[in-house]
């Protein structure tokens, strides 16, 4: 699949999809321009494609159980979009954006599919593209770069738009999720915005799950991709659930969220409770036969 | 950073020098290694020249270079069994499927922890033996038990190998894990029962080497045949050193009978069950031997695990760790229907059942072990034979004193029926080592280094290390 500012590559042996999101390719001056642009303007047409690829997998591809979410772009070019968004949001125009945007990464928060992002040499997760780093089940950042790629080591960065225009199903930040009950932990990132945090730094201050060197990275990648595509996948789809979902509920989240996904995925679905089902089979030593589709 | 050049300093196999990764994990983990190994080695004899086994290759050339060597300056290394060509996997679902050179990543937990356990034993027996110099019996024991500490280390080392390579971030720090367990800790023991145990005595040490380490052996064995290839060569070039732990052990009780029954029949004695009169002698009366085989042998069965394990049925099925000479039997390998007679306490006696055979693989094991020991009772029986005096030593049924598994909530005496709590506190020391016992075989430990000379309680060997004369220096202790 392959769309504006993204492209979608399946690996049907693997199971997975890597979604590489595009980062600007020209420069929006004002209002007047995004205005004209449409359509067309970066931010747009980027959650546009996400959107679209979101769906299309959830129905056309049952078995594609993992997605990867990877960036390629300038950072700078990236955060001066994020700061356009963030100036003119209360234009109606760059509103409905905003409140797509959140639509759009609320498709990330309640997948029943498992989610990482990547972030590379050569990525822009920045500003509310770095959202979908705190949107994903496990983020991987490089630290340093990998042999014979010249390409300064990734960095990310923070903007205002991670705390508070985009909320998940739950009424709650990304951010305020990942850090609940820590509101030092959110203060002190809010210092934060707009520096460029190298892995170190990203892993130090949470935002990333892990920051494997050059000599790890391959490896962890492979093995991560690996495990988790022999689980069962209505086991991970709960798990996963609950970890997204952490604290509060609401309306939605009650019906988007964990307690949607423990009840239609996993109490009563063949792979635990079916013939070749985990529940059925364990204690036996043989392995349960999934019905790896995930809608 | 450390100017070691780690490649050269490291016999190896494993193209060590052009494994950056492997090389960083190294240069972070071996000056750790040698504190621990400072720390919590053998105690008192560092500094002194040790006539030791060193292994350099694999090859019949290389892998036993003798000479004399201080035991932190020891050369560790990471050897693996040469590789089979077109090796496949021998068992499990995955059979006839050729075998693994990387971790699948299904199965890492399930390797990572096998990996863990296997190398957690390792350094864990060295820091039980670490004060056995001290009493050693004479200089070529000292040197025996100086020579199975280096290999459990170089053990340690296989199992590090094996982390540091497969298992990235997890994997070192599971490395660094091994080194901060220890043996008997309270808050941070090592991982099995048996070795947070104490070996206190010499005559620990060549029990713990006959049952113990021959639970290793078994262990090895089944991870020998496992379907990730790293792991079925680093455990069968372990194997080759294990034999040796286990000929130390065998030939160290069976000199202990030798030593007993000729000062029996020095001095007329005719009843080999009276303790006093053996002990005035100064040697190990055969009652209390029959003791020390009750201990060892009922705390190393506990290491088998649970009878009916899914665990184990989930190694097997997955391929990675199989059954004692796995090529050997004649049956699916994947035991699909199979069943295997596991004993059990049915209506108050223990019976055997037959269970589902991929739940009983340890079972299973246990019985090839248990046949093994057989073996070395036939052995230690001879010499009774030999020295006419009427003995026989015998290993308690399987279900004695168990703290694990099937038997482990119920008291069972060593002819296999049970017994009441009462009846229980009333013999348990006729049938395990008394601390009266313990104390006797303490009071016979004195160091002999004299050269060729050795303690009372004990023979001397049929033949020296690596054919060295009865006065061979093992321990330059000047």
């Amino acid at each position: 699949m392959s769309y504006p500012y993204l492209e979608v590559d399946l690996d049907r042996t693997g199971r997975s999809a890597t979604l590489k999101i595009q980062g600007p390719s020209r420069e929006t001056k004002d209002l007047e321009d995004i205005k004209n642009q449409g359509v067309n303007f970066w931010p747009l047409a980027v959650l546009r494609a996400l959107d679209d690829a979101l769906l299309s997998l959830r129905f056309n591809e049952p078995e594609i159980g993992t997605l990867i979410i990877t960036s390629e772009g300038d950072v700078a070019k990236v955060e001066h979009d994020d700061q356009l968004l963030y100036e003119h949001q209360q234009d109606w125009f760059v509103r409905e954006i905003l409140l797509f945007a959140q639509r759009v990464f609320k498709r990330v928060d309640v997948t029943s599919r498992t989610t990482f992002a990547l972030v590379e040499q050569g990525s822009c997760f920045a500003g509310f593209l770095a959202d979908l780093l705190f949107a994903v089940d496990r983020s991987y950042m490089l630290d340093g770069q990998l042999e014979g790629d010249q390409r300064p080591a990734p960095k990310i960065s923070l903007s205002r738009l991670n705390f508070g225009l985009l909320k998940m199903p739950n009424g709650l930040t990304r951010l305020e999720t990942r850090f609940l009950g820590e509101p030092e932990t959110l203060e002190r990132l809010r210092g934060q915005i707009g520096e460029l945090l190298g892995a170190g730094d990203a892993l130090g201050a949470g935002l990333v799950t892990f920051a494997p060197d050059s000599i790890d990275w391959e490896d962890e990648i492979r093995l991560l991709l690996e495990e988790r595509a022999s689980f069962s996948p209505d086991a991970l789809t709960g798990m996963e659930a609950n970890l997204r979902f952490a604290g509060p509920e609401t309306l939605e989240s009650k019906i988007f969220g964990r307690l949607s996904a423990w009840q239609n995925w996993i109490f009563q679905r063949p792979n635990a409770v079916g013939e070749d089902g985990a529940l059925k089979l364990y204690g036996t030593g043989k392995r349960a036969n999934y019905d790896r589709r995930r809608i | 950073m450390s100017q070691v050049d780690y490649t050269t300093l490291i016999p190896n196999n494993v193209d060590l020098s052009s494994d950056a990764r492997l090389q960083r994990a190294m240069e972070q983990w071996y000056p750790k290694y040698l504190d621990w190994w400072n720390d919590m080695g053998p105690n008192g004899f560092q500094g002194f020249d040790v006539y030791l086994r060193t292994a350099v290759g694999v090859d019949s050339e290389g892998w036993a270079k003798f000479g004399y060597v201080k035991m932190p300056e020891y050369r560790w290394g990471i050897l693996l069994a040469p590789q089979v060509e077109n090796r496949k996997i021998a068992f499990g679902e995955h059979i006839g499927e050729p075998v693994w050179h990387e971790v699948p990543g299904e199965y890492r937990a399930m390797i990572r922890r096998l990996c863990v356990i296997q190398g957690d034993t390792e350094p864990a027996s060295v820091e039980q033996q670490r004060y056995l110099g001290e009493t050693a019996p004479s200089l070529y024991d000292m040197r025996n038990v100086f020579q199975v500490n280096v290999e459990e280390g170089r053990h340690l080392w296989a199992m590090v190998y094996m982390l540091q390579k497969y298992f990235g971030r997890d994997g070192r720090e599971e490395a660094e894990g091994l080194l901060q367990r220890r043996s008997g800790d309270k808050d941070r023991p090592r991982i099995l029962g048996a070795f947070n145990e104490k070996t206190p005595d010499w005559v620990s040490f060549f029990m713990f080497t006959t049952f113990t380490d021959r639970d290793g052996k078994m262990q090895l064995e089944s991870l020998a045949q496992s379907g990730f290839d790293p792991l079925s060569r680093t455990c069968r070039f372990m194997l080759t050193e294990e034999g040796h732990h286990m000929f130390v052990g065998r030939t160290g009780v069976e000199r202990i009978i030798q030593r007993t029954c000729q000062a029996l029949n020095e001095n007329g004695i005719t009843d080999p069950g009276d303790i006093d009169k053996a002990r005035s002698l100064g040697v190990v009366d055969l009652p209390t031997i029959q003791k020390k085989i009750n201990f060892h042998y009922s705390v190393t069965l506990d290491l088998f695990g649970a009878e009916i394990s899914t665990n184990a049925a989930n190694s097997f099925n997955a391929g990675i760790k199989g059954r004692f000479n796995e090529a050997k039997i004649d049956d699916d390998h994947q035991l699909k229907s199979d069943t295997y007679p596991v004993a059990q306490i049915i209506d108050g006696a223990v019976k055997t059942q037959e269970v589902p055979a991929l739940t009983a693989i340890n079972t299973r094991l246990a019985d090839d072990f248990i046949g093994d020991c057989e073996s070395v009772m036939k052995r230690w029986n001879r010499v009774f034979t030999e020295q006419n005096v009427d003995f026989q030593l015998r290993l308690p049924h399987r279900a004695f004193h168990r703290a694990v598994g099937e038997f482990s909530e119920v008291r069972i005496d060593p002819n296999g029926n049970l017994v009441t709590e009462e009846e229980w506190q009333l013999k348990k020391n006729h049938w395990l080592p008394s601390n009266d016992d313990l104390e006797y075989i303490l009071s016979l430990m004195e160091q002999e280094v004299r050269p060729g000379k050795f303690a009372n309680w004990i023979a001397p060997p049929r033949a020296g290390i690596n054919g060295q004369v009865g006065d061979f220096e093992y321990v330059k202790l000047n």
